[in-house]
């Protein structure tokens, strides 16, 4: 016994000096002692404590799945040209995941199940009707295809919301389509949301300037769109004149271009800020193969143009997409590159000479004054960085609480524990005297190692998980008293005190751990359930509880049979 | 006063205070069924602002919320320009301005098919139009223009085609800058500063309310189940149904004062259910224990008035430090703990009485019950 005790009175002050390490970076300036650094990283505080912004996003996987459905569109046209198979029309049925094949006659009937229906693994023929055939995405494809778009948009958002260089931000995927977004001491919504919600898809493409479908066309031009002249050349030195559209209306102009793009190409547009305020809008005709996209790039950023007086944002490529980027500007010089950002086109420089190197850039248009085009080259550097987004996203929840609010509520919450703290102490020293001291240590002792624990495990402490400690703070003393009615009932029976106190601890014992146990389930069921807020008010309580058993089953007891030994008279009011 | 030695006949007494508390379960469950809550904006959806306005009167802060529907304003104690506004649209937009909208659309572009319309209501920051055809965006601007329709000013219209499908999205203005900037023209004086900003679409809202009370459900359902496993089957029907007890006369009071119920309430309603079970346990531990013991009476009746007795100085003291704690959270912590707490201090109060008077009353009955039907099939 008597060894025993020394083994757990070494144990109680090991775990004490613990919490009490755990806890220095809390209360020192990390930034003046950074050794403290190497403990823990201090205790964390939820975003509504430090401020910050709080995002839901959903993630429209529908667009991803219907845009690969319109990708699908294209590669059996190519795969029909190939086996010479003549059709009318392939088209998307978005609402059923299908994609509708209208054969030009019955002859190539085999031919298309063998060679095309068999060549997409993706696609399984779902109903005929003359020769139109519906082809329709596998289930499984379609739910891959929708895991894959949420879990590359998290990546992606994980990437950006790195760039801002903000301390401990959170992205995790939230349910089946959603993403939780939580950027802790970060106060710019309209910012925040920007970078998060740029869809970002970066292409370049050569510009087809040696056909020329709008200056072969022979009808009317609609009122409003006006064909310019436009030249070009080839490496082999020759000159190509074409025809190209403007317009202020931009749908009227794509309207007119409906259709007009040979094989191979497409109509993109080019954006310009007029200085009335008013765009205007430029077609260009495009190869449709996008030689080099945004995941090859390793690197943009802001870079700004001398002579202008004007910021653009550079880019480099890695390995892979440097080679192809020197290979295509090789064979293309003195055509156009096409910069394409959202599919809208960005610029379309001239090739000089064959880029070496992989590197490129983008210029920004508008008539902002330097610092906003400063910030709009920023953030667009910042999304390239990071990625494309697969998919866009909506903004379901937002959440921001301004940091002084949050410094209002860590004021009130510290009152609030001291306050309940203090009333509760004073309280169980009135009615049990010196026990009540006892207890009250071990009070003081929970507050240390709850805090210690957090600290340690990195939990994040929420305004509700202040309240969570001021609650265990009221529970806590529950044990104590179980065991204290317990002994004094023993006394009561006419045992001695050491008798008293051995039996009290060891019949409270049972009462203690199931009603503990009972409110640990309850604590999981609430982790389970609760949001940011209230996974801190779950987490205090249950590291409460487990504290609390320690202190007042284990510290009590050692602290108890101290007094024994030095004969110090407890319960003397006992009757 | 001294507790311990009081002998209070709890099982007698439970035949008056049962009924009693049974009235009040179901008076509290027609309220949460007919009267329901004052949902705040976790479950009903909304926006959230508490916003610091200077340099303008509290009049001209009411008329600038009223302008974009707010459907309540309060002032912070204590902070003069603080002000706590709620709105039950999350956009700026509402849904007659938008059927309006949609209806001049119809009319303008008839010749189009409309084939699917969706004010996304989760966000509110955009109205989407799928036609068959493509529309000229001129056009699209002239009826916004027409018919008012906030919208941004920046590339206002998202155009994009899938298949035969010509979807338009018209992106709305952000009611939260709009209110600032609002503010902000008031006079030159004037400057608004959102301190907190809580944005809630419906369709979570929905999915909380239905998570909240499986929540609850379950941490029921766990404890009958580790009642059942640890004491004796008998026992668990008693305190589930006190806990059930408390979660609805803390809801009844809830909703018959009309106070606001968020995520704090609930999550204050489990805590009910953990903190409650406690003081149940101990008492059925004390049970257990006095089972086995002829001196603690001769009936189970006369055994659980012992064993009540004998725990009541720990239900007691327990439950008074609980109080003093969830009080001083009460009166310092603030509105936004206030909920929590609230909740918290009925649910400490009925949570004791109903470990006293109703969880072992119960589990007497079923024994009862169980001895007759014993007693008859033999």
């Amino acid at each position: 016994m008597e060894r025993n005790w020394l083994a757990r009175a070494i144990f109680v002050l090991v775990v004490i000096a613990a919490a009490a390490v755990a806890l220095i970076p809390t209360f020192i300036d990390t930034e003046a002692n950074p050794w403290a650094e190497k403990i823990n990283s201090g205790l964390s505080l939820g975003l509504d404590l430090k401020g910050g912004i709080h995002f839901v996003l959903s993630v429209d996987t529908e667009k991803a799945a219907t845009d690969r459905l319109d990708r699908r569109t294209d590669e059996i046209r190519i795969r029909l040209d190939e086996e010479k198979i003549p059709y009318e029309t392939v088209k998307v049925l978005p609402e059923s995941y299908a994609i509708e094949v209208t054969l030009a006659d019955g002859a190539n009937k085999d031919l298309f199940r063998d060679k095309v229906i068999d060549y997409f693994g993706d696609l399984k023929k779902t109903g005929s009707s003359g020769n139109s055939y519906t082809l329709t995405m596998r289930d499984e494809y379609v739910q891959q295809l929708k895991t894959n778009a949420v879990d590359q948009t998290l990546e992606t958002l994980r990437s950006r919301i790195d760039e801002l260089g903000l301390k401990e931000p959170i992205v995790t995927k939230q349910g089946e389509n959603s993403i939780l977004v939580q950027l802790p001491g970060y106060k710019d919504v309209e910012r925040a949301r920007s970078i998060i919600g740029q869809t970002a898809q970066l292409e370049f493409k050569i510009v087809a300037e040696d056909k020329d479908p709008l200056g072969e066309y022979q009808g009317e031009v609609p009122e409003g769109i006006t064909l310019v002249t436009g030249r070009g050349s080839n490496a082999e030195g020759a000159v190509f004149t074409y025809k190209y559209a403007t317009s202020k209306d931009r749908t009227k102009l794509r309207e007119f271009l409906k259709d007009k793009a040979p094989e191979g190409t497409e109509f993109l547009l080019e954006e310009t800020d007029l200085a009335d305020g008013t765009k205007e809008y430029m077609s260009w005709l495009l190869y449709r193969q996008a030689y080099i996209t945004g995941d090859m790039l390793t690197d943009a950023r802001v870079s700004i143009d001398q002579q202008k007086n004007r910021p653009y944002v550079s880019m480099n490529f890695d390995k892979v997409g440097a080679e192809i980027f020197a290979d295509v500007t090789g064979k293309n010089i003195k055509r156009k590159m096409a910069i394409i950002l959202d599919e809208k086109v960005n610029s379309a420089p001239v090739i000089q000479s064959r880029i070496e190197g992989g590197s490129a850039m983008i210029t920004l248009g508008g008539n902002g004054d330097y610092n906003s085009i400063f910030e709009e080259a920023k953030d667009l550097a910042l999304v390239l960085r990071a990625g494309s987004l697969p998919a866009p996203v909506t903004f379901e929840e937002n959440r921001t609480v301004g940091p002084s609010l949050g410094q209002d509520s860590i004021e009130k919450g510290k009152v609030a524990v001291s306050v309940g703290f203090a009333v509760v102490v004073v309280f169980m020293f009135l009615y049990y005297g010196f026990a009540g001291l006892i207890a009250d240590l071990a009070l003081f002792l929970n507050l240390l190692f709850i805090m210690g624990a957090m600290a340690t495990f990195g939990a994040t402490l929420t305004f509700p998980g202040i309240a969570g400690i001021l609650l265990t703070v009221g529970m806590a003393v529950d044990a104590n008293v179980i065991i204290f009615e317990r002994i004094k009932e023993e006394l009561r029976t006419g045992k001695a005190l050491e008798a008293s106190i051995e039996s009290g601890f060891n019949k409270a014992w049972s009462a203690i751990f199931d009603a503990n146990l009972t409110t640990a389930i309850t604590s999981f069921v609430l982790w389970e359930f609760g949001t940011g807020a209230i996974k801190g008010f779950a987490i205090t309580l249950l590291i409460g509880i487990c504290s609390s058993m320690f202190t007042a089953i284990f510290v009590a007891r050692v602290v108890f049979n101290y007094f024994l030994k030095a004969h110090i008279k407890m319960f003397s009011h006992v009757k | 006063m001294k507790l311990n030695e009081l002998k209070i006949d709890f099982i007698g007494k439970s035949r008056i205070l049962f009924p009693i508390s049974c009235v009040l379960v179901a008076i509290s469950v027609l309220l949460v069924i007919f009267k329901s809550f004052n949902f705040g904006i976790d479950f009903a959806g909304g926006t959230e602002i508490q916003i610091k306005a200077d340099g303008v009167t509290q009049q001209q802060v009411r008329e600038v919320m009223g302008q974009f529907g707010a459907n309540d304003i309060q002032q912070f104690e204590g902070k003069q320009n603080e002000y706590l506004v709620r709105f039950k649209n999350i956009s700026m937009v509402d849904d007659a301005t938008i059927n309006a909208f949609l209806d001049a659309a119809k009319a303008k572009f008839s010749d189009a098919k409309m084939l699917k319309t969706h004010f996304d209501s989760q966000v509110g920051d955009r109205v989407e139009i799928w036609f068959d055809k493509e529309i000229p965006e001129a056009d699209i601007n002239a009826l916004i223009a027409e018919t008012k329709l906030p919208v941004i000013e920046k590339d206002a219209i998202k155009y994009n085609k899938v298949g035969d499908r010509h979807i338009y999205k018209l992106m709305l203005k952000g009611m939260t800058n709009e209110i600032v900037n609002a503010i902000d023209n008031i006079n030159k004086e004037a400057k608004a500063d959102l301190v907190r900003v809580e944005l809630v679409g419906p369709k979570v809202g929905q999915q909380l309310k239905l998570s909240a009370i499986m929540a609850v459900f379950y941490a029921l359902i766990a404890i009958l189940v580790y009642i059942a496993f640890r004491f004796n089957f008998m026992f668990a029907p008693g305190a589930v149904l006190a806990l059930f007890h408390d979660v609805m006369i803390a809801l009844g009071i809830w909703s018959l004062f009309g106070f606001s119920f968020d995520l704090t309430v609930v999550a204050a309603l489990l805590t009910i259910v953990g903190y409650s079970i406690n003081d149940t346990i101990v008492i059925f531990d004390r049970i257990r224990e006095n089972m086995k013991d002829p001196n603690k009476g001769a009936t189970l009746a006369e055994k659980m008035n012992t064993s009540l007795n004998e725990t009541l100085q720990r239900t007691f003291l327990t439950s008074i430090t609980t109080l003093f704690s969830v009080l001083a959270l009460l009166i310092f912590g603030g509105e936004i703990i206030s909920g929590f707490a609230g909740v918290m201090c009925i649910g400490v109060v009925v949570g004791t009485y109903s470990s006293l008077f109703i969880a072992s009353p119960i589990t007497l009955y079923i024994e009862r019950y169980m001895n007759k039907r014993r007693g008859t099939a033999a």
